[in-house]
């Protein structure tokens, strides 16, 4: 059945469409979660606050499960689906600039646009720096990035294990990362308490 | 923890059993050396002329012909390419394109608009330009000729020049499913 888009059973308008109230809709949540609030991002670096972590660990894992599941069923043909292509350098060094820009202005690329939609200034600055990254992407593409393809890359696929199975590892480590952080959050709040973001009024 | 964290947690650790226990992708089996060898030494996959032949002439909507003879062969063949819409249409258009293919099209508005406008054509208004009129009396044949519905020719009694539908298309309807 699915994808829709990719087998032309929805229009190309409908399609933007449905883009523009999935993007809306994960907007308000992610407004509403308070995480334009660039001290609950870099709570991550300090150790008080892993919401973040969980939730966009627990958002990789619902779309993998789902989609896969769907897959399995025959309700979607995973092999339709937009696969892109993995760039082993550029993903570190991009990596590196993203880690720094989230520790340092507190937003990461998705929250940024949140941010800037409310009228936060800082994140209306890393919205222009989000927007440089894509063309400086666009334009060195075919002089840089064409050569350090290393094409469609499947984990699972390359340590020769089914995709289900690679996901169940994954949800394990979360599982286990879920219980961590909770106990590093705790303790580190135990020692030097931070009032709740949602009390202190930003 | 959080209540919710816990619920979120075995939700998804269920769900990655489930999926764990999923039948594996792919709703098609690829066959093995073995099993492919089976099914050739069987003959089973080939169909008669004659079969082919009255599948055609019944308008069997299941076939689906693919021309697979090489590039010199079909060179004079008027390959048209159509998807649901346009967009896989096209793609296939342009590598053939690239390719050096000549005699290559892309079916407008793909099978959403055979659908809208050659099986559900849309009367226009009596207003309407000459041109656009004689379209849908086209339109209405090829309905007709398509799906083998009486098309009732009530509204149209003032000018009886009926459009004959060429009935040579059906040799080249075969042709572009072919290439597709």
């Amino acid at each position: 059945m699915g994808p829709l888009f990719p087998q032309e059973l929805i229009s190309e308008t409908i399609n933007l469409l449905l883009a523009f109230f999935i993007g809306t809709g994960f907007g308000l949540a992610l407004e509403g979660a308070g995480f334009t609030n660039t001290r609950k991002l870099a709570g991550v670096f300090y150790g008080y606050d892993f919401v973040v972590l969980k939730v966009f660990f627990t958002a990789a894992l619902t779309a993998a499960i789902g989609l896969f599941l769907m897959n399995s069923y025959g309700l979607m043909d995973i092999k339709l689906t937009f696969y892109p292509q993995t760039f082993w350098i550029p993903t570190v060094v991009a990596g590196i600039i993203m880690a720094l820009g989230f520790v340092v202005g507190g937003f990461c690329p998705g929250t940024s646009v949140c941010a800037a939609a409310t009228g936060k200034i800082d994140g209306i600055v890393f919205v222009g720096g989000v927007l440089i990254g894509v063309l400086g992407y666009a334009f060195s593409y075919e002089t840089v990035f064409e050569k350090l393809s290393l094409g469609q890359v499947n984990i699972a696929e390359w340590i020769g294990i089914s995709n289900g199975l690679f996901i169940f590892i994954v949800t394990m480590v979360a599982v286990v990362a879920f219980v961590v952080v909770t106990k590093i959050q705790k303790a580190l709040n135990d020692k030097n308490p931070v009032a709740e973001i949602e009390n202190l009024g930003l | 923890m959080k209540k919710t964290d816990i619920i979120v947690i075995s939700i998804l650790f269920l769900a990655s059993f489930w999926l764990l226990l999923a039948p594996t992708s792919g709703n098609q089996k690829m066959l093995n050396s073995k099993e492919m060898l089976q099914e050739i030494q069987k003959k089973n996959h080939f169909v008669s002329v004659d079969n082919l032949a009255k599948r055609i002439i019944e308008n069997d909507p299941s076939i689906l012909l693919i021309d697979v003879r090489n590039a010199k062969e079909q060179e004079n063949m008027n390959i048209i390419f159509y998807s649901n819409g346009t967009t896989q249409a096209s793609e296939a258009w342009m590598m053939v394109r690239q390719m050096g293919f000549k005699n290559v099209n892309v079916l407008q508005g793909g099978v959403n608009e055979w659908f809208s406008l050659i099986l559900n054509p849309e009367e226009p208004s009596i207003t309407e330009t000459k041109l656009e009129i004689e379209n849908y009396k086209f339109r209405m044949s090829a309905k007709q000729y398509f799906t083998g519905v009486k098309v009732d020719n009530q509204q149209n009694s003032g000018s009886s020049t009926s459009i004959k539908v060429n009935t040579s298309k059906k040799k080249k309807k075969g042709a572009s499913g072919g290439c597709s």
